[in-house]
């Protein structure tokens, strides 16, 4: 190989562009090239010196066949056939995999339903909440009669009845439909425009479950989600933020009527202060009374033992040991005590008659009590002497059970109406009744009936039974005719029983011996002999009564929730304005019956959820932010006593006692809130304060329900 | 017209857009995109109000996004039945082509506002959702590749119909045998057959074999570049005669190469149709079995 020589390189490169330049004659298609064709010929015979190319079948047409080719028309339309094809066959296939719960599941329930329904397969699992069909047909029609009408919130409430009824699940805020009108009224009232409210695609008196609950979305979905404007399209004031449109809270959190009542205003101004000169000087501490539970949560409040009795122990005590008086023995006339017998001098004179505030607890139709004076005596009105004896007596020889028989007549637990005289001894009736009546007996003396039936060797006797001398024997046949033969129930009516009543009894049964009478300079004092609290008998007003010993005195606590149960409540109002009464009322208003609409208890409960309010509200996240760890931030006490005052009212807007005090704390502020909870910050959701689903059973706390 | 030119003038099929950039029409091009897009949003906002609307007021949200999906999605298919049925003959086919392109559009805001993950949880409705993303995607390339490989094409010369790429790389191969044969017979003592030596080593394969399938994916014309490069280097030892059939060798290359490379970007967007095609046809199976569950289970 010679190189060529480099000078001629600027000829090289105009020889080699002038080739490159150069045209090849190339031959035009043939003419008889169909595009559209789906065959082609692969050998070049189709022209006009050839053959027609291959048909539309793909078949050569010539006698030495070549084999035709598929164009890409041919190809595109064979695999669209093919397509077609594969889909028609894959819709049996398709169909059956659908059947099959594992492969159309959707999503993942929540973790909660998916721990219900893991020992269910998956077909009945999938029955849980939805129609199970067991054929094709059954898929996609009605699964069948026995089902029809059964909704898919009708399984929701199969298992969640227990804390939303089925009779108000399907109600907005499972209210009925009267009281959300009343209060869309009152809504519209407070802002003096009534809109209609009614934008919601859902009807409001059957809301289905899974028009805000929607499953199938993973383990961590919230099923409880809402957005802002989901509670707001009902809700006629409608606003875009928490911030910047929400009412102000007006006197929430302190328009709730606490169960135990505790005016934090005076205790921290007044009272608290006012030890600074005494040797135990108290500082105010809002944590001493709300100290954080296990849950993290404030206690409402501390024990009396903790929190009340350093200060308060010694006036309730004083209060409580004026105590409850049983029963009296009226002051009645000469003439009326003769008519009567035995009522004990001291007496008798100018007549008097006694009110006692328990008698109101007792006094109703009784069937305890043989006689019928008692029964038909009117609740309201002080009991005749005759009564007083009369249910003195019955106490004594029945015991506790006569008392609580009457209480039990009255309305009253027989439980509760028990723990009411469960430290009152039949004996201190007995030991009264002797002294008082003059040794009377008052021990239930068998009737002469009885004590033949109970005698075994009467009984077993056939020649008593059999003997006709005896049943033709007109002496005993007649045995109220015959004084030997007296009723010796009626042991008033024999002389020579009157202070042998040992005689008449068997057994365990016979009565005490009388006790002897103690001079008037020995009158018993509660102070001194029972300072713990108990039943006594006082000798000086010829009563029965009860003194109370100390805090959480379980017969006064008896008596207290007592009065609750009775039928006629208007009656224990005199029982309620009782010193012992009104002393433990005086804080625990949640007891007092003379309240209606308040939240019953003795301690304060937590509020975070509580049931008789729409919201909620947990000081567990809030104690953790340190501008506002101190409780005073946003409970500020008020410090204006000329300032307004708030009339007690319950938290169902019912007012209380109408008694008007200074406000203890300064209205809670929105901006206060509103400082964090924004979106872009602690959120701002309606759902963060508010629950959609009221507590159940509505009638506990909605007042004047008529459903 | 040079014989070259005039050879590879393969066919009249060469779309003119001029039309429909001519300032005259009522809309030209830009501005009938600029019109559909902003339509086809305006119809994505009016979507999402409504399904904002109805989630706010307590409605089934999902209803509303799968019936309007499933509407949209018979509705897209309308165009290949536009395409194929001869009795359809409404409006024209690129009328349908642009009111398919923008329903689809359309039909992936819609999916998102449906499904609550962009691929389900669940066994059937991840496949349903691989499904409408492979579609959608396969639609997305699609605008992608009408607007940009036509272009392309255009650029390469004139359009040559798809069936008739196996005849011109014949002749393509039989130009380049005359041309070393012509090149063979001028042989002198100081180039003894580097011509033949050359093409029979290098070329011949090119010129007779079909393109590479990688070009499908990624076009590229290195050979061609490779072949050109060796051809020029060759000048040295050869007269100014075989220089010149080199030359014309070198142009030949050049038509092949550009002859695979619009054969490459015409494979693509057949195949890509058909590809869509297929997988649509799985996804209305997949999508009316869907609204079957749906229509089942939501009792």
């Amino acid at each position: 190989v010679n190189p060529v020589d480099p000078s001629a390189s600027a000829s090289n490169n105009q020889a080699f562009d002038a080739g490159s330049r150069r045209g090849i004659e190339l031959p035009q298609p043939p003419g008889l090239d169909r595009p559209g064709d789906y065959w082609r010929c692969q050998t070049g015979h189709v022209g006009p010196e050839g053959c027609g190319g291959p048909g539309r079948a793909g078949r050569c047409p010539l006698a030495t066949a070549c084999r035709p080719r598929r164009t890409w028309n041919g190809r595109r339309v064979l695999a669209t056939k093919l397509g077609l094809i594969a889909m028609l066959a894959s819709i049996l296939p398709t169909l059956w995999l659908l059947t099959h719960p594992s492969v159309v599941r959707p999503g993942n329930l929540t973790t909660a339903h998916a721990q219900i329904l893991s020992n269910k397969t998956a077909a009945d699992a999938c029955a849980t909440c939805h129609e199970q069909a067991g054929t094709f047909a059954q898929w996609f029609g009605a699964v069948g009669a026995p089902h029809a009408g059964v909704r898919q919130t009708d399984r929701c409430l199969d298992c969640h009845h227990e804390t939303i009824p089925k009779s108000t699940a399907r109600w907005a805020h499972n209210l009925p439909p009267q009281k959300r009108t009343d209060i869309r009224l009152a809504s519209a009232a407070a802002t003096a425009s009534l809109q209609t409210g009614q934008d919601a695609w859902v009807d409001s008196d059957d809301v289905q479950c899974n028009a805000c609950h929607r499953e199938h979305h993973g383990p961590d979905h919230s099923l409880t989600s809402m957005n802002n404007q989901q509670c707001q399209t009902c809700h006629e004031q409608s606003f875009d933020r928490f911030a910047d449109g929400h009412p102000e809270f007006g006197d929430y959190p302190y328009d709730q009527s606490p169960s135990v009542s505790f005016d934090h205003r005076t205790h921290a101004l007044k009272h608290y202060p006012g030890s600074a000169q005494s040797s135990k000087r108290l500082e105010f501490d809002c944590r001493q009374c709300h100290q954080p539970m296990a849950t993290g949560e404030l206690s409402r409040s501390v024990s009396f033992e903790v929190g009340c009795q350093e200060c308060h122990d010694k006036p309730l005590r004083t209060q409580i040991a004026e105590g409850i008086t049983l029963f009296q023995l009226p002051i009645i006339s000469r003439q009326e005590a003769d008519s009567i017998g035995g009522w004990p001098e001291i007496a008798i004179g100018s007549p008097e008659s006694v009110t006692v505030p328990m008698q109101s607890m007792l006094s109703s139709v009784s069937s305890t009590l043989s006689n019928s004076s008692l029964s038909n005596s009117p609740t309201s009105s002080p009991w005749s002497a005759a009564i007083t004896r009369e249910f003195a007596l019955a106490l004594a020889s029945q015991g506790q059970s006569a008392a609580v028989d009457q209480m039990t007549a009255n309305g009253v637990d027989r439980e509760l109406a028990t723990k009411v005289f469960a430290a009152l001894s039949p004996q201190v009736i007995s030991d009264a009744t002797s002294r008082w009546f003059g040794g009377i007996e008052v021990r239930p003396v068998q009737h002469s009936e009885d004590l033949l039936a109970g005698d075994s060797l009467l009984a077993s006797d056939s020649l008593l039974a059999e003997d006709d001398l005896l049943a033709e024997d007109s002496l005993l046949a007649d045995d109220e005719s015959d004084d030997l033969l007296f009723d010796i129930s009626q042991p008033q009516s024999d002389p020579l029983l009157m202070n042998q009543p040992e005689l008449l009894s068997g057994g365990g049964s016979v009565a005490p011996p009388s006790i002897p009478k103690k001079q008037s300079s020995e009158r018993f004092e509660p102070a001194k002999m029972i300072p713990g609290g108990g039943w006594y008998r006082d000798d000086l007003t010829l009563a029965i009564r009860y003194r109370g010993g100390s805090h959480d005195d379980p017969t006064l606590r008896a008596i207290i929730e007592s009065m609750h149960q009775v039928k006629t409540q208007t009656s224990t109002h005199d029982l309620a304005q009782t010193l012992a009464i009104k002393s433990c009322l005086e804080c625990h208003v949640g007891m007092d019956p003379t309240v209606v609409q308040r939240p019953m208890g003795w301690i304060e409960k937590n509020r975070t959820l509580r049931p008789d309010r729409s919201t909620k509200f947990s000081h567990v996240p809030h104690l953790n932010i340190a501008s506002i760890a101190d409780c005073k931030s946003c409970h500020a006490i008020s410090r204006d006593e000329s300032g307004p005052t708030v009339t007690q009212v319950s938290s169902h807007g019912d007012s209380h006692t109408g008694e008007t005090k200074a406000r203890e704390f300064m209205p809670l502020g929105k901006a206060g809130c509103a400082t964090c909870h924004q979106s872009h910050a602690a959120g701002d959701q309606c759902t963060t304060c508010h629950r959609y689903h009221l507590p159940s059973p509505i009638t506990d706390w909605l007042p004047n329900a008529d459903f | 017209m040079d014989a070259v030119t005039r050879g590879f003038k393969f066919m009249s099929t060469t779309v003119s857009r001029d039309h429909l950039n001519n300032p005259k029409r009522f809309f030209n091009l830009g501005s009938r995109r600029t019109l559909a897009f902003v339509f086809t949003q305006a119809a994505i906002l009016v979507a999402y109000w409504l399904y904002q609307t109805i989630g706010d007021r307590l409605g089934r949200t999902s209803s509303y996004t799968g019936a309007t999906l499933f509407a949209c999605l018979f509705a897209l298919t309308l165009l290949g039945v536009r395409k194929r049925l001869p009795i359809a003959k409404y409006g024209s086919v690129a009328t349908w082509t642009q009111v398919h392109l923008y329903m689809g559009l359309f039909s992936i805001a819609v999916y998102a506002m449906h499904v609550p993950r962009l691929i389900a949880n669940g066994w059937f409705e991840s496949v349903l959702s691989l499904l409408f993303l492979t579609v959608a995607a396969s639609g997305l390339y699609g605008i992608y590749a009408s607007r940009a490989l036509p272009r392309r094409i255009t650029s390469l010369g004139d359009e040559v119909q798809f069936d008739r790429f196996h005849f011109y790389r014949d002749k393509i191969a039989e130009a380049a045998s005359v041309l070393v044969a012509q090149a063979q017979s001028l042989q002198s003592s100081s180039n003894d057959a580097v011509m033949l030596n050359f093409y029979q080593s290098h070329v011949q394969s090119f010129f007779q074999n079909k393109p590479r399938r990688w070009r499908l994916l990624w076009d590229q014309s290195s050979t061609r570049v490779r072949l050109m490069q060796q051809i020029r280097q060759l000048d040295r030892y050869l007269s100014p005669d075989e220089r010149m059939l080199g030359g014309s060798l070198s142009a030949l290359i050049r038509r092949r190469d550009e002859l695979d490379s619009q054969w490459a970007l015409q494979s693509r967007l057949r195949l890509w149709v058909v590809v869509h095609l297929l997988i649509t046809m799985a996804l209305i199976v997949a999508s009316i079995a869907h609204v079957a569950v749906v229509l089942r289970y939501t009792r």
